[in-house]
């Protein structure tokens, strides 16, 4: 009976298969998939990519001078620009200095003297007032 | 298992299923798998690891491996 059972199961079994080979037979074909470089031209890129990288000693060797000297180039530019830059900070603290100095030095003067003699002449009664107590002059000249 | 088993159907042999096609073989995959566990519900488990199922002609194409394993399951607890 239950081999009975089983031969049915077996025969439901392969009438499924045989549905499920229709509808494979019948689906349309997958596209291919897009490959970004087809034809040739990917293949030759591939072989590119995947060969090992091989650089004789002499090139290897000319690469590391080449790139101590212009490493050696660089730090002597470098310190070249710093020199000059410390000269013109240096140069920048003078002149601060020297502005400073002028700031004290340049009180400021009133009442200075007509220039020449033949135009003190004119003012009699001229003289340098160094304080604030100089009040009017005694002598009109107008 | 029915779902992965379009999935790798559809892979293997390089169609594109339409959504109707897909509903379609998921159910029958889906029957033909319970009648695999039925038939193995009445096997031991030296016989359900022996057990090929048979697939026509996608032989091998679905991995049962899943189906025996849940037979398997099934057959030592009920032990």
């Amino acid at each position: 009976m239950p081999s009975r059972k089983n031969d049915a199961l077996r025969k439901e079994q392969q009438n499924l298969v045989e549905q499920i080979a229709n509808i494979v037979s019948e689906a349309d074909e997958a596209p291919p998939s897009s490959q970004p470089f087809p034809g040739k031209r990917a293949d030759r890129i591939l072989a590119n990519l995947r060969r090992p990288l091989l650089v004789s000693a002499s090139s290897l060797l000319l690469i590391g001078f080449g790139s101590a000297l212009a490493f050696a180039v660089s730090v002597a530019a470098l310190e070249r620009q710093a020199a000059q830059l410390q000269d013109l900070r240096r140069y920048t603290a003078t002149l601060e200095k020297r502005l400073a100095d002028y700031h004290t030095a340049a009180a400021p003067i009133r009442d200075l003297p007509p220039p020449y003699p033949e135009v003190r002449s004119g003012f009699p009664d001229w003289r340098i007032c160094t304080t604030d107590d100089c009040g009017a002059p005694r002598n009109e000249p107008f | 298992m029915a779902i992965e088993a379009v999935d790798e159907l559809q892979e293997r042999t390089g169609k594109r299923f339409i959504a109707r096609q897909r509903a379609k073989l998921e159910s029958l995959i889906y029957r033909y798998l319970m009648i695999e566990l039925e038939l193995m519900s009445e096997m031991d488990e030296d016989e359900i690891k022996r057990h090929e199922p048979y697939f026509g002609d996608f032989d091998n194409l679905i991995s049962i491996e899943k189906v025996k394993e849940h037979a398997l399951k099934k057959k030592r607890r009920a032990a």
